[in-house]
């Protein structure tokens, strides 16, 4: 990365700083290096958005902040300060409480992170009971109040996961990750494998909670128009290294990176000249 | 314009839901269908996941039947195929390519393998002398190089094996195929590269393609023309600009108003449209109901009548 790259990788009032970070996995023909010496920071309340193919090692980095990569995945150097502390050195215990009531995660399959037989209920209660030592009762309120939130009708709180559609079920992991108000909320392709209209739907939710509790968002796709619809920063990824970090507003006009710029020549937009012609009717 | 190789009318599907211990319901999947496929060019049938499209790819390749309706093969009925030398027939010329290049493909066999199989089958060679330059033939058709062919599964990328499906159809002597989300799996840099050579398929070799998507920058990209599906109706059909450009149906609307546009960032779409989550369920309400009658608004566009749900 040039100098001028870095600059922008930072923030000047950031939530969680990412220093050097490398992650490697271990072959049989000696490591792999997933992530290259990775630095960035994400700012309270800012959307950040990490783009690549699949591959270039954008879900490690996800994994890799709440310590919850897997072997034969390794963190082999750098720090992760969140509010300062590196997490990295914090013991499985502490990390433990910290994991989701301050840095949640939402995954792209929200029926694997939903327990099947379970009701929406107990599943919240869980989250709460465990957290906040909250009693059934109160969860239950709670609960309610998180289903209003995703637009959720309350009645459906005693129904099983499989009886929602899949949208509806990402907006419940939604509102269980939102349920202890957390600072950073890590979403790695929530809705890939959702349709358009239930994307913008759930993208739109996500967005004017985000207005409205102020918390701050790592967002990782490899839909590059998406994100520079709602990311206010996005670092692009290759092979483990970031190649371009910009504002989003740069990273759609002005991309400096030839891969970047590849990327973007990579998918038809269906918008295109719209602006234009909208811009020429004023 | 010539005669359309496959044409459905008024097709009907009704699937039964339960039974054994519970109650049996019937189900319409598809609540009467038409489209027509035409030799050279692109159809785009595009809709959410459960609206249907993939049930009328099933139905072409008669692994069901249609509850009502007709399907026509060159003006022939497909429920009159029925010999086991029709059927293979038909079915060498009408192929399916499906979305999951892993799991389309056998792990245990090579390439090779893939490619030699259909070949035989179809009697598509005369002799097994013709065998190693029709595969070579084939892999250089779909863009692969030929060492591709002593590979396994494994060893290709996404974009690589869903070629590989391509080759396949081809090696059948394919005229129609119908590709049922053949990109949404891919990455998006070789999302192209895929629909470029289906582009080239179409134009070279005369293939006319049934592209079921539920992604309308693809379709845009691919398809002259597309229909617009929403639970088992097509509620807009015809050029893919004029759709594109000026839609009528309001799913249409909603659709297009989804796809990420780049340029419009998240503030803005807020401010403009804050109930988005309750418009887009009445809208979706609203299509739901099925109707009959239908609208020409343009030389090839036409719009389904819809009405306000109660």
């Amino acid at each position: 990365m040039s100098h001028q790259d870095v600059e922008h990788a930072f923030h000047p009032n950031p939530i969680i700083q990412i220093r050097e970070l490398c992650v490697d996995y271990i072959t049989d023909n000696g490591d792999f290096r997933a992530v290259n010496s990775v630095s960035f920071d994400i700012g309270r309340g800012e959307i950040f958005g990490l783009a690549g193919e699949s591959g270039c090692g954008k879900s490690t980095i996800a994994f890799a902040i709440n310590r919850l990569h897997k072997p034969p995945a390794f963190i082999s150097g750098g720090q992760i300060l969140f509010e300062g502390n590196d997490l990295l050195k914090l013991s499985d215990q502490v990390i433990n409480s910290i994991r989701w009531s301050e840095i949640a995660m939402v995954f792209q399959s929200a029926m694997n992170s939903l327990n099947p037989v379970l009701t929406v209920l107990e599943q919240f209660s869980d989250v709460l009971r465990h957290h906040q030592g909250l009693s059934d009762e109160i969860a239950k309120q709670k609960a309610e109040k998180l289903l209003d939130l995703v637009n959720i009708p309350r009645d459906r709180i005693t129904e099983y996961p499989h009886q929602f559609s899949g949208g509806m079920r990402q907006r419940l992991v939604i509102a269980i990750a939102l349920s202890l108000n957390p600072k950073l909320i890590i979403m790695d392709e929530p809705t890939t494998a959702l349709d358009v209209v239930v994307q913008r739907e759930i993208l739109q939710q996500i967005y004017q909670l985000r207005e409205e509790f102020g918390f701050s968002i790592l967002f990782i796709t490899h839909d590059l128009a998406l994100m520079s619809q709602l990311c206010d920063r996005i670092a692009i990824m290759r092979h483990g290294e970031i190649v371009e970090v910009n504002q989003s507003k740069s990273i759609r006009n002005t991309p400096q990176h030839a891969y970047t710029q590849k990327l973007w020549a990579s998918f038809p937009n269906i918008h295109e000249g719209k602006h234009r012609t909208q811009g020429a009717a004023l | 314009m010539s005669n359309p190789i496959i044409s459905l009318n008024n097709v009907v599907k009704e699937f039964t839901i339960g039974g054994g211990f519970a109650a049996e319901e019937r189900f319409k999947a598809l609540q009467g269908v038409s489209f027509d496929l035409y030799k050279g060019r692109t159809l785009a049938l595009v809709g959410e996941s459960g609206c249907g499209k993939s049930t009328c790819a099933r139905l072409i390749t008669k692994v069901y039947p249609a509850t009502s309706g007709e399907i026509l093969f060159n003006g022939h009925n497909i429920n009159h195929i029925k010999s086991r030398s029709d059927l293979q027939d038909y079915r060498s010329k009408v192929q399916m390519v499906f979305q999951d290049p892993f799991g389309s493909l056998n792990p245990t066999h090579t390439i090779a393998h893939h490619l030699t199989r259909p070949l035989k089958i179809h009697q598509q060679v005369s002799s097994k002398q013709e065998i190693p330059s029709r595969l070579r033939e084939l892999i250089d058709l779909v863009e692969l190089s030929p060492d591709t062919l002593g590979k396994f599964p494994h060893e290709l990328s996404g974009g690589q094996r869903q070629r590989v499906n391509l080759a396949r159809a081809l090696a059948v002597g394919a005229e129609v195929i119908l590709a049922d989300e053949p990109t949404s799996m891919l990455d998006v840099s070789i999302r192209l590269g895929v629909l470029n050579l289906m582009q080239r398929m179409k134009k070279e070799l005369g293939i006319g393609f049934l592209y079921i998507t539920h992604d309308l920058a693809t379709a845009h990209y691919i398809a002259e023309e597309t229909a617009v599906m929403y639970k088992g109706q097509i509620v807009e059909w015809g050029d893919t600009h004029a759709i594109l450009t000026d839609p009528q149906h309001p799913y249409t609307r909603l659709l297009i108003s989804a796809v990420p546009d780049p340029d419009l960032p998240f503030g803005k779409l807020v401010e403009s449209e804050p109930n988005y989550l309750q418009d887009s369920e009445q809208i979706r309400a609203d299509s739901a109901v099925v109707t009959e009658g239908y609208e020409q608004v343009g030389p090839n566009h036409f719009v389904k009548q819809w009405i306000k749900a109660a």
